[in-house]
């Protein structure tokens, strides 16, 4: 059993693995550092235990995040994403006033790339948040802070290269808060840029 | 595709050449076939997980339409020690019943800290008590409906009459879940409570204000509902925790953040310090939905509307907490007095920077304290209670002499069913806390 799965592996490997030389240029991984930026919506799926026929909550909003990633010769890459995330945002009506209490995070979170083909990518991530919420009660404002550890995030993508150093893609992502046991999901605009790296050349001795 | 097949085939059946391919086709079926009980189980257990009954959940009916309310004199004579004929699988060999202040009656048993909350009425003769059974120690529970027919002495008991006749007994059936109580169910009187237990000089000191949510009684821990609850688990007194909001109310929570193993998932998340009594009250619910009280509306609760003698304010908020607690408690003292009830509340001393700021506080010694820390810091403060580990043991001869100062000692926090067995019958502790009261009132009520 183990013996064919093996091969039935290797073969599913073999049929979508291919020698870089076929790629596009632009497609090259052999680069430096990148930087990905992304903007899109979050959808913040819903948990809260709230009586429903006093309070409403609003779910989907814009966010946007960060990453900085070291891409060496290897599909493999790693980096630091940082970003930011409205979470929802709930509102209770009380003799005409509206209360509303927020949660906002800004997950700054250790992050592992990895290509699957040549354009199409997944990544995983885990680290620190911090989480703020935001309350506005009978019109006075006031907020808390606190941290989070053990959040874990994926996403998958597609990057379509525009020239060697810039691309242009759409990415899905998964943020799973532990501490507060929230979810999100979000679909985000991708740009990214590569440092190209420099070759310095080594001049033969005589 | 060839390697797997005889693979699998040489894993169930020796080779045999000619029915090789028929064999190998069977062989696989039963192979997963085999497996299926298996997997059917995992995913059973997975669904029934979370499928508990809870107390509130049980179908609780009166068994008649009309009856009417006990006596107190009729109540208090089938009080006492019962020998359990019928039902001892769920209920063990005895069973304690004791009606208390809410006019319910409630039983306890010694197995797995089983009671019962019942409430009696009666009826041509008749007395009916119907109620719900559960487990202390599991979430196990279901209903029970019992009868004191006139053939097992209920005349006697309606009567003015004060003596117990010596066939007492009681019938009837439980259910398990919300099912029909149907299993019988049969107690035989033995004999009334002890002079001892009648003193009523020990505290049953219920933890988190009567139990706590984790154990699933159906009421939040440190709630209005849970302290109105407290009795019918055999609780004499509560310990209670107190927090401090950022508007310095005092308020009645037991960790630091806010977290869905005490409330329900809301919109407010981080240290509960950081938020107002306005925001907490509007935005937060405990898990069974009640909400956060102050402590001034906990203590009000305790002195109106329940029969608890002794409070236990476990400081949560170190420092200024006090100063707001200080006043809140002496107002719940005078509360009590002009409903002529004589209730004990005790400031917790939890650790050294709590004793340090109470040292600080002028008129100190004047405060009911309860130390936690050692008898040379419970006499230095003049502490009215010292409430020692349970881990150190039963104290006989501290216990003695911190009596003798005519200070109470008070151990926390007792779980374990063999060592509240140990700690009420060898121990001399004024009271015990725990998170199983039913448990600590079976023992003590068994007391000869």
């Amino acid at each position: 059993m183990k013996k064919s799965f093996f091969i039935l592996l290797s073969c599913i490997f073999g049929h979508f693995s291919m020698a870089q030389k076929a790629w596009d240029t632009r497609d090259s991984v052999a680069r430096g550092i990148s930087i990905v930026v992304a903007s899109g919506i979050s959808h913040y799926i819903n948990t809260l235990q709230l009586n429903q026929s006093k309070a409403s909550i609003k779910q989907n909003f814009s966010c946007s995040s960060m990453r900085i990633m070291w891409e060496p010769e290897h599909r493999l890459s790693l980096g630091i994403e940082a970003g930011h995330y409205k979470v929802y945002e709930v509102q209770l009506v009380e003799n005409n006033n509206i209360n509303t209490a927020s949660l906002s995070i800004t997950p700054i979170l250790f992050c592992v790339q990895m290509r699957i083909f040549k354009r199409f990518y997944v990544s995983a991530a885990t680290g620190v948040s911090i989480h703020q919420a935001d309350i506005n009660l009978l019109g006075n404002q006031s907020n808390s802070q606190s941290w989070a550890f053990s959040n874990l995030k994926f996403s998958a993508g597609y990057v379509y290269p525009v020239t060697k150093q810039f691309g242009l893609g759409l990415q899905a992502q998964f943020l799973s808060e532990n501490k507060t046991e929230d979810m999100i999901a979000s679909v985000q605009a991708v740009a990214r840029y590569q440092f190209k790296r420099k070759f310095k050349r080594v001049r033969e001795r005589r | 595709m060839k390697l797997v097949k005889k693979y699998k085939f040489f894993n169930i059946f020796p080779e045999n050449g000619n029915a090789g391919c028929v064999l190998n086709a069977t062989c696989v079926k039963i192979h997963l076939i085999k497996y299926i009980p298996f997997f059917l189980t995992i995913l059973l257990s997975i669904s029934s997980c979370n499928n508990y009954d809870l107390p509130e959940s049980i179908n609780v009916k009166p068994p008649i339409t009309d009856g009417k309310p006990l006596s107190n004199n009729s109540k208090t004579k089938f009080e006492g020690i019962y020998k359990v004929i019928k039902g001892n699988d769920v209920f063990g060999d005895t069973l304690v019943l004791k009606w208390n202040s809410k006019g319910n009656l409630s039983i306890f048993g010694g197995a797995n800290g089983v009671y019962a909350v019942t409430k009696g009425i009666k009826k041509d003769s008749s007395i009916y008590i119907y109620g719900y059974w559960r487990f202390g120690l599991n979430s196990e529970t279901g209903a029970v409906n019992l009868q004191l027919k006139p053939s097992d002495g209920s005349n006697a008991i309606l009567s003015q009459n004060q003596t117990i006749p010596s066939n007492l007994m009681i019938k009837g059936t439980y259910g398990s879940g919300n099912e029909t109580p149907e299993t019988p169910l049969e107690l035989v009187y033995v004999r009334p409570f002890s002079e001892k237990v009648l003193k009523n000089d020990f505290e049953i000191l219920a933890h988190r204000s009567g139990g706590r949510t984790s154990d699933l009684v159906g009421v939040s821990e440190n709630s209005l509902e849970m302290i109105g609850f407290a009795e019918d688990l055999g609780s004499t007194g509560v310990e209670i925790d107190v927090r401090l909001t950022r508007d310095n109310v005092p308020i009645l929570y037991h960790d630091e953040d806010i977290n869905i193993r005490l409330t329900r998932k809301s919109p407010l998340n981080g240290p509960i310090a950081n938020f107002s009594y306005p925001e907490i009250s509007r935005f937060i619910r405990l898990v069974n939905g009640e909400r956060i009280p102050t402590l001034e509306e906990a203590l009000n609760k305790i002195v109106d509307s329940t029969n608890l003698t002794t409070i236990w304010l476990d400081m949560k908020s170190v420092n200024n907490a006090m100063l707001k607690v200080f006043p809140i408690q002496q107002q719940a003292v005078e509360r009590a007095k002009r409903k002529n009830r004589n209730i004990k509340i005790y400031v917790g001393i939890p650790d050294e920077d709590v004793l340090n700021f109470f040292k600080s506080v002028p008129n100190h010694k004047n405060i009911n304290a309860l130390c936690e820390l050692t008898v040379e810091e419970t006499v230095g403060i003049e502490a009215e209670v010292w409430a020692p580990r349970w881990t150190l043991g039963t104290l006989l001869p501290e216990v003695k002499k911190m009596q003798s100062q005519n200070r109470k000692v008070y151990c926390w926090t007792l779980d374990n069913e063999a060592f509240i067995k140990k700690y009420v019958n060898e121990g001399n502790f004024n009271g015990i806390l725990t998170n199983y009261p039913t448990i600590i009132a079976y023992y003590h009520y068994l007391r000869k």
